[in-house]
């Protein structure tokens, strides 16, 4: 998988993903829940590894997230989640394509829209 | 004996209070092919019958109870009813819906609506009972709060809760109080555009309906339980609702930069964790209070456990509330949020406004625009509960100079005060104002807000309905003409929910919606259908709204609310840049007129409503 990254520890970066509410439940690996919203993991990658790739790679193994953050076959983000980049909404069709640097944030949100 | 259509009382009840009487009206089948029920059949009314000289508060004013066809039928969330009238806050349409009992009940009772006209000489209430109407004097009632009210009603007609349903007003509405609602069944609330000062002008203190003995048939009672089954299946795990309330979202809705934090001066709520559903419901003691047979059953009454307000009991505040009440107002006592979404309720008054007027004059005072000169009282400040709950009750019974100020919205008390007072005001142009949301991170609702005919959000409801649609959802969110052509693709579908009396937690998914809904009716409408009865009742809202006088520069958010964040996941996104654009492309999306926002012959001819495009002339040429 991504997450374990090999090679030159000069390459590697470090990203971390946090999926909130209801996403949480039952997805174990490397997620680790921290808050009874939010569940953590931390992803040591090879530098130049695209949002796509290391989605891609969590989605095959977790089918909770295949199933409800990112299709791995189309590499696109399911309409329900907002993704949100390093503190700022992210556009979920161009956002597949780009390459990760060392310390960024991903949080996967729901759609929440009305009351 | 005429039959009666399938899913309808048949029959809609009239009501003038100017001169105590009360008569029934056959609903034909033909008019309810057409409006159906709900908003779009109180959109058709409210047209037909309120002229442009007529104001808010004026005895020829109607004040439109409509039910659904699905409502009462067993359908689980299948109990809610709409308001439409014009409205205080904008003095245009107003359409608010309210769950509960009153949806159901007012079907058993024989009405699929119950149309109000005129001013009662004394305070009054309407008991509605197997087929028949009758006011009865409220003189002992005026100046209660709603709880009370209900309390007492239920006492003096010797019925247990679940025996009537119970709608009234506060001393809001009784004041004239321009977000006054409309509250019953133990904290449900029709809110938007000040309902409950239509009541109140009225002096019509409450709406009473009992269970009643009166049926109604439905077409397929076996398809409509496997709807049921459908839904319930899906909605348990669509979402925190289920288990957690509609407060369940309200984290989520902070990471998009969403939550209205101080007036929108930050986005920065680091304390949203412990205001959250989740929060509330491992923390505090719940008990469920269901609506009609409503499985889900995320209502709740709750007892507070902890922190000052720790021993309070009182109905659960929903994310509207929470929003309100925490962070809005800059607190971070859940407790206390608890206790002041009760007081807003008893009161009688639309917590969102409530807490956007709130907000913004804790801002006036920390700026020095609010002074002691200006205003008696204590000063309040950010996250003081009990001076807020103190200002509410002042509020509500338009006590001294800010109370007063404070009554007429947040719109009308900043232009009062002017100058920079305006610039920290959030609403929009016509005097509405937004849900509890800060919409500069969620463009299609603060667009949605500001264009709709409803007075709150009309058609957004998120890319996530789309996609059960077969729509093309909104890519990005933060693209000014994409939003606007999404707030037009999706409008119909929303206001069809609104017609046939089912609860918005249930209607998540239309297409569970509208199977419900033909189990019911038997008359098989497919979703372009859906989208069709829905488009009916805001072409008719918008020609209302227009022949009132709506005008293009009412169609925009104010300063603060179309302001740009300046932190959090929004910060430096700023929808006015291209406003006007936005507003050109929706309307011509709408099939209305780019420049004007008039509805075209094309359009209303083919949504069934051809014969309309005269009135529309009449209106032009006048």
């Amino acid at each position: 998988m991504v997450a374990t990254g090999e090679g030159d520890p000069e390459n590697l970066i470090r990203v971390e993903i946090e999926l909130w509410l209801g996403l949480e439940e039952d997805l174990g690996g490397v997620f680790q829940r921290i808050s009874p919203v939010r569940s953590r993991a931390v992803f040591q990658l090879a530098s130049g590894t695209s949002v796509g790739e290391l989605f891609s790679s969590v989605a095959r193994e977790i089918p909770l997230v295949c199933q409800r953050v990112f299709n791995a076959e189309t590499r696109k983000f399911s309409p329900e989640v907002v993704v949100i980049k390093n503190d700022a909404v992210a556009s979920g069709s161009t956002l597949s394509e780009e390459k990760l640097s060392h310390g960024d944030r991903i949080l996967i949100v729901p759609v929440y829209l009305g009351g | 004996m005429t039959l009666r259509p399938f899913g309808y009382a048949g029959r809609i009840l009239r009501v003038d209070l100017s001169s105590g009487k009360v008569w029934d009206e056959e609903l034909e089948e033909g008019i309810l092919r057409l409006w159906v029920g709900g908003v779009a059949l109180g959109a058709k009314y409210l047209v037909e019958e309120v002229g442009p000289s007529i104001s808010w508060d004026d005895p020829g004013n109607r004040l439109i109870f409509t039910t659904g066809p699905v409502a009462g039928s067993g359908y689980s969330g299948a109990a809610t009813f709409n308001v439409v009238s014009k409205g205080p806050m904008t003095d245009m349409a107003g359409s608010s819906q309210a769950n509960g009992f009153m949806g159901a009940y007012m079907k058993f009772s024989g009405f699929d609506g119950v149309i109000v006209q005129g001013r009662s000489e004394r305070p009054v209430y309407l008991e509605l009972r197997d087929g028949t109407a009758r006011l009865r004097d409220a003189s002992h009632l005026w100046g209660l709060g709603v709880k009370e009210t209900e309390d007492m009603i239920r006492r003096e007609l010797g019925c247990k809760r679940l025996d009537v349903s119970v709608f009234a007003i506060g001393p809001a509405g009784e004041n004239l109080v321009r977000y006054a609602a409309i509250v019953g069944d133990n904290g449900h609330v029709a809110a938007h555009n000040g309902l409950g000062a239509v009541m109140g002008a009225k002096r019509l203190k409450a709406m009473v309906a009992h269970r009643g003995r009166s049926k109604f048939q439905v077409a397929a009672p076996e398809a409509l339980k496997e709807a049921d089954r459908e839904c319930f299946s899906f909605m348990k795990d669509f979402g925190p609702f289920y288990k957690w309330g509609t407060g369940g979202g309200l984290s989520a809705i902070y990471a998009q930069g969403a939550l209205p934090v101080r007036n929108y001066t930050t986005n920065i709520f680091p304390q949203h964790e412990s205001m959250n559903g989740q929060y509330l419901r491992t923390r505090f003691r719940v008990k469920a209070r269901p609506c009609y047979r409503c499985r889900m059953a995320h209502v709740k009454e709750v007892t507070v456990t902890e922190g000052l307000y720790s021993g309070f009991t009182g109905e659960e505040p929903e994310y509207e509330q929470i929003a309100a009440w925490g962070p809005q107002i800059g607190n971070t006592d859940l407790g206390g949020v608890v206790f002041l979404a009760n007081v807003v309720d008893d009161l009688g008054m639309d917590c969102n406004e409530a807490s956007w007027c709130v907000g913004w004059a804790m801002e006036c005072y920390e700026r020095g625009i609010l002074g002691s000169g200006q205003t008696e009282g204590p000063k309040i400040s950010w996250g003081d509960v009990e001076a807020v709950a103190e200002l509410l009750g002042r509020i509500a019974r338009r006590q001294g100079s800010l109370g007063e100020l404070l009554a007429d919205g947040v719109m009308g008390a900043s232009r009062r005060l002017g100058g920079e007072a305006q610039d920290c005001a959030v609403h929009t142009m016509r005097g509405a104002t937004p849900r509890g949301h800060d919409h500069r991170g969620r463009w299609i609702e603060l667009f949605d807000t500001c264009v709709s005919n409803t007075s709150t959000i009309e058609s957004s409801f998120g890319g996530i309905h789309a996609s059960f649609l077969g729509m093309r959802e909104l890519e990005d969110p933060f693209d000014h003409l994409e939003v606007a052509r999404a707030c037009a693709r999706f409008n119909g579908i929303r206001q069809f929910d609104d017609c046939v009396g089912i609860c918005r937690l249930a209607s998540m998914n239309p297409n569970h919606t509208l199977k419900a809904f033909n189990a019911v009716t038997g008359w098989g409408l497919t979703i372009q259908d859906a989208f069709g009865v829905g488009l009916r009742a805001v072409n008719a809202l918008r020609l209302f709204n227009m022949s009132h006088g709506l005008r293009l520069e009412e169609q925009r958010p104010s300063t603060r609310y179309g302001s740009t964040p300046k932190d959090g996941p929004a910060a430096g996104r700023w929808i006015l840049e291209r406003w006007d654009e936005m507003l050109r492309v929706y309307h011509q999306e709408m099939g209305w007129d780019p420049q004007t926002g008039w509805p075209l012959a094309d359009t209303l001819e083919g949504i069934g409503i051809g014969e309309w495009w005269q009135r529309v002339r009449e209106i032009q040429r006048t």
